[in-house]
């Protein structure tokens, strides 16, 4: 009964109902398309920054985050070895060693980052192979491959010899000599100007490495099954005395750049649906008003107020669900849509190139983006209709069946 | 005979700004089971004032009012609305029935408060709706009745649940004439075929002539009882 009342009740002023709907909905649909469109930003640029160099995350030495020092190198054991080949095909695994050293061309000397890759496993961990815009990637064992601006900065090109000096692991003089064969660009400036790859076992004999490695990174397409393998793999690298450490903890600048916009735009849809529900609550409030005297002459016959107040609460709910069901269809499709068709945002283009992105983003649904928003405004509303139903336990019922 | 309604002493005051009405100045009246009460007197009088106490939706300043073996004193705001439920019937002055629900559900309204199977519900909704005279007419939304036919509803939803006492407060009101004598003919029927003990408050001559016993409130207090 309660529930057939409720459901009449609330189309007895069908106009005023669907307006409600439509307010409701639209805010829904707001919550879901904004917030999806966020992840896909967030997503994209969580994936260009990690796929360049660092991976979705890395095992390393406990001290390395801190102080990353050419002696806070591992081993890598057998059983790591093992854990690491077991893991799905999807995830792809590479060992590196990282130094800093000073390269030299003929004119010019400049502090650069060399990174050691196992070149055949490095296309699937960075996105550094695809974006060579000058040469080829690594093929040869002294071969080096060069940012652009660094190349730029030392004057160099493709088929040039470029000399390298550094502190080798045993605390020995470093020095080689490598043939640039590839130039980058990731867009990102810091990289481009300080970054060059050599090969792992290249690496190995320059810098007297024996074996010991600075990290291995773990990365792939699918995130949240990276994520289900890096939760499996800790408690081994844990064991083992080392840390594995997600692209949270190695970008912890993007992580708080994400966090910072995600919460300024959680406080701007918190004030949007406060603006909804308190314009709304005016109307379910004249709703009960206008009803004074059948709830009146409802509670003459023994209704207790209580039930009147639920059955004022179910309406409310009602009107919730059917604004928000709405609302997440609207916003689910122009979603999806926008999703495969891209938003261009050429203006924030300087923006989106900090982070090595286009200037094109693509909605990205997940089950938060979905359902966090609509389920605020249902139980906000909820919240803001025990106002009304409050206000019915304090009926008199003579007055209330005079009431106009 | 049983009194089903015993008002002892019973006072009601009320305040208006700064003026202090006294509604009901003392009124001691029994009725007893199965008999046909009229409430009459001048506008003012306490007539609906008193309904309402002896009905349970207003409370008394002094005295008492006995509803078959409850004081409605000792009673608490649940346990009143609980008394009403099951024990008396309301046939208001305005036809007073729920909008959105047709007239066997309006009928059956109470007896789905008090948790009667959707079966029976409808099977009494049914009856009391062809002995009101509205057969066929179940499924109109009051919107679609006309006043007499709504104020017949309301008396089906006042016996459906087959009180001890119905009460009606000027059912006649908003009525026609010929509208008037049918309403007021169901009530008498219903009290001589099925013994439902009626107390009447109205202005309404013709409701004096169909009641078998007369009270005639003046200023608060019974001014004559025949």
């Amino acid at each position: 009964m309660m529930l057939t009342l409720a459901w009449r009740n609330l189309w007895r002023r069908r106009r005023r109902t669907l307006f409600s709907i439509v307010a409701i909905a639209i805010t829904a649909a707001v919550v879901v398309f904004l917030p999806s469109l966020q992840a896909g930003s967030y997503s994209s640029m969580v994936r260009t920054y990690i796929g360049f160099t660092d991976g979705y995350a890395q095992v390393q030495h406990k001290d390395y985050l801190s102080t990353p020092a050419m002696r806070d190198s591992f081993q890598v054991t057998e059983a790591l070895r093992t854990a690491l080949k077991d893991l799905p095909p999807d995830v792809s695994v590479g060992q590196r060693g990282v130094a800093y050293v000073l390269l030299s061309s003929d004119t010019r000397s400049i502090g650069a980052q060399i990174l050691g890759v196992e070149p055949e496993a490095e296309p699937s961990i960075s996105t550094i192979p695809s974006n060579i815009v000058q040469g080829d990637y690594l093929s040869k064992n002294d071969q080096v491959v060069l940012g652009e601006v660094l190349a730029r900065n030392l004057q160099v090109g493709i088929g040039d010899s470029i000399t390298l000096l550094g502190v080798g692991h045993d605390a020995s003089l470093a020095a080689d000599v490598l043939t640039v064969a590839g130039v980058f660009r990731t867009g990102i400036t810091d990289i481009d100007r300080t970054l060059a790859e050599i090969p792992l076992k290249r690496f190995d004999a320059t810098f007297a490495m024996d074996g010991e490695r600075h990290s291995i990174v773990l990365n792939g397409g699918d995130m949240a099954a990276l994520r289900h393998e890096v939760r499996g793999l800790r408690p081994l690298v844990e064991e083992e005395g080392l840390a594995l450490r997600d692209w949270t903890e190695l970008q912890p600048s993007l992580d708080a750049a994400i966090r910072l916009d995600a919460t300024s735009a959680v406080l701007i849809y918190a004030v949007l649906i406060v603006v909804v529900v308190i314009s709304l609550l005016n109307t379910l409030l004249i709703s009960v008003l206008e009803r004074t005297r059948e709830f009146g002459m409802m509670l003459a016959l023994g209704v207790k107020p209580g039930l009147l107040g639920r059955i004022v609460w179910v309406e409310i709910g009602l009107l919730s669900l059917l604004g928000v069901l709405a609302g997440m269809l609207g916003g689910v499709i122009l979603t999806f849509w926008l999703g495969r068709q891209g938003i261009e945002f050429e203006s924030a283009q300087a923006v989106f190139e900090q982070y090595g992105m286009s200037g094109t983003l693509y909605p990205e649904l997940t089950s938060l983006t979905l359902f966090a928003g609509p389920a605020v405004i249902v139980l906000a509303l909820l919240l803001a209709g025990t106002y009304p139903a409050f206000r019915i336990q304090g009926l008199r019922i003579i007055e209330a069946m005079r009431a106009a | 005979m049983t009194a089903v309604i015993e008002c002892k002493d019973v006072k009601r005051t009320y305040v208006s700004g700064k003026i202090e009405v006294q509604a009901l100045q003392g009124v001691s009246l029994n009725v007893s089971a199965g008999e046909f009460v009229s409430l009459s007197g001048p506008s003012g009088c306490g007539k609906t004032t008193l309904l309402n106490i002896i009905g349970g939706l207003d409370r008394p300043n002094g005295g008492d009012v006995r509803v078959e073996d409850q004081w409605l004193n000792e009673l608490s705001n649940s346990q009143l609305a609980d008394l009403r439920m099951n024990r008396i019937g309301f046939v208001f002055q305005a036809y007073n029935l729920i909008p959105v629900l047709s007239a066997a559900e309006n009928v059956g309204f109470i007896m789905q408060l008090q948790g009667k199977s959707t079966g029976e519900r409808r099977r009494r909704a049914k009856q009391v709706l062809d002995s009101v005279g509205l057969s066929g007419m179940e499924n109109r939304r009051p919107a679609e009745l006309s006043g007499g036919q709504q104020q017949r509803v309301a008396v089906a939803r006042a016996i459906a649940s087959s009180p001890a006492i119905v009460l009606a407060d000027e059912p006649t009101a908003n009525l026609d004439s010929k509208a008037s004598d049918a309403l007021l003919q169901l009530l008498r029927q219903l009290n001589e075929e099925e013994g439902v003990t009626i107390v009447i408050a109205s202005h309404d001559p013709k409701a004096l002539e169909y009641a078998r016993r007369h009270v005639r409130l003046v200023d608060g207090q019974i001014h004559s009882d025949a």
